[in-house]
């Protein structure tokens, strides 16, 4: 009887040795990942909607914008510049530094609703306006 | 690489300690018991009281992880049809297990091993961004892991034949993972997995030259209570003396 109490003791420290020893992962932050999902891809327009009202752009001649892996953007309205991801009270969100084809600067955030390798649903409530402005992407 | 260096020490005092205490309990042993005990052992069920054997099995396991992730946020979309298989896939395991017949003769085992679980994916919820898509899920749990798990089984006797046994096995496992969480599961999880299981199953023991072994593992995940997952395995293996094998 001796012996199966020493061969439990022997098992249960060799057990609680491995997950001790097995360095606990550190937290993949919110941002890594959406960098992630976001990078590399052309994400085309699908949907805008304001209030109530919901636009459809399903055509191949829609809005699309490109998010490379180093942190370049540039859209299909010739806007060419940088972009940051930042999470604000635990809401990620897509800051965008960019200039027109005439050198003006445009910056503008974008809230991100929701984000996956091939969806995108971004929003932003206009300057003077109560409305928030969703718009929905899709990659390809 | 510390976490192979850590399973192969585990491993080699598991060697080392049976090694050390099979040979200590033949040296106390009279000369004449100690024979016979030696030819009483290869192939023979475990029949003897308080005589503990020591076995390494291998098993093939089917596994199903069923996912809750109605308590996360909204950050995330993973579409539903690409990450859910509600469906059992194959994994395998192999370990060893030290079997007892206590003073009271009640059969009872201990199970230390590692197992590689390849596990079908069920997702609970849909979610929805009305009027833009539809049947997505917030979390994508990683389906392939490794885990090393210890269980304590007491297996009753079912049926006793001349040469067969057959033992129903039942018992509480913890399961611990020790491989790497992909970016998509850790950022909603804590980066520590362990499940605790129940198990039950059923043994057949073969005249004490092997046991061929199914059980059915019904485990709820602790770390992670944002994230509820339970996972079912059933593991179909055989287990062999040690003292047959080498």
């Amino acid at each position: 009887m001796k012996s199966i109490y020493i061969v439990s003791i022997v098992s249960l420290l060799a057990f609680s040795s491995i997950i001790v020893g097995c360095q606990k992962e550190t937290a993949s932050s919110k941002t890594d990942l959406t960098s992630e999902m976001l990078a590399d891809k052309i994400w085309y327009l699908n949907f805008v909607q304001q209030g109530s009202v919901t636009n459809t752009y399903l055509s191949s001649n829609t809005y699309y914008i490109k998010f490379l892996s180093n942190k370049t953007t540039e859209d299909s309205d010739g806007l060419v510049g940088t972009y940051s991801i930042s999470e604000t009270g635990g809401k990620l969100q897509i800051n965008v530094n960019a200039k027109t084809t005439n050198s003006n600067t445009i910056t503008y955030t974008h809230a991100i609703e929701t984000i996956g390798d091939k969806k995108l649903v971004l929003s932003y409530t206009p300057t003077g306006q109560t409305n928030k402005i969703t718009l929905s992407y899709s990659s390809k | 690489m510390k976490k192979t260096f850590l399973l192969i020490k585990t491993v080699a005092i598991f060697i080392l300690f049976f090694q050390t205490n099979a040979f200590s309990q033949s040296k106390n042993l009279p000369k004449k018991d100690s024979v016979k005990l030696t030819n009483s052992v290869k192939g023979k069920s475990l029949t003897k009281k308080g005589k503990t054997e020591l076995s390494l099995f291998g098993s093939m396991n089917l596994s199903n992880q069923q996912i809750d992730d109605k308590n996360l946020d909204g950050s995330f979309n993973y579409l539903f049809d690409e990450v859910n298989s509600n469906s059992y896939q194959s994994g395998y395991s192999g370990g060893f297990r030290i079997d007892r017949i206590t003073k009271k003769n009640r059969q009872v085992g201990m199970v230390l091993s590692i197992n590689r679980v390849i596990a079908g994916n069920y997702y609970i919820n849909k979610h929805t961004v009305a009027p833009f898509f539809e049947n997505f899920t917030h979390h994508k749990a990683d389906n392939q892991f490794t885990t090393v798990s210890l269980a304590t089984h007491i297996k009753p006797l079912l049926i006793k034949g001349i040469k067969h046994q057959l033992h129903l096995v039942l018992g509480p496992s913890f399961d611990y993972r020790i491989s790497d969480y992909s970016s998509n599961s850790l950022v909603n999880s804590t980066g520590r997995t362990a499940f605790v299981n129940g198990d039950i199953g059923a043994e057949f023991d073969n005249n004490g030259y092997y046991i061929l072994f199914t059980h059915y593992k019904y485990g709820q995940e602790i770390f992670n209570t944002n994230i509820p997952v339970r996972l079912s395995r059933i593991e179909v293996g055989i287990s062999i003396k040690v003292k047959d094998l080498f």
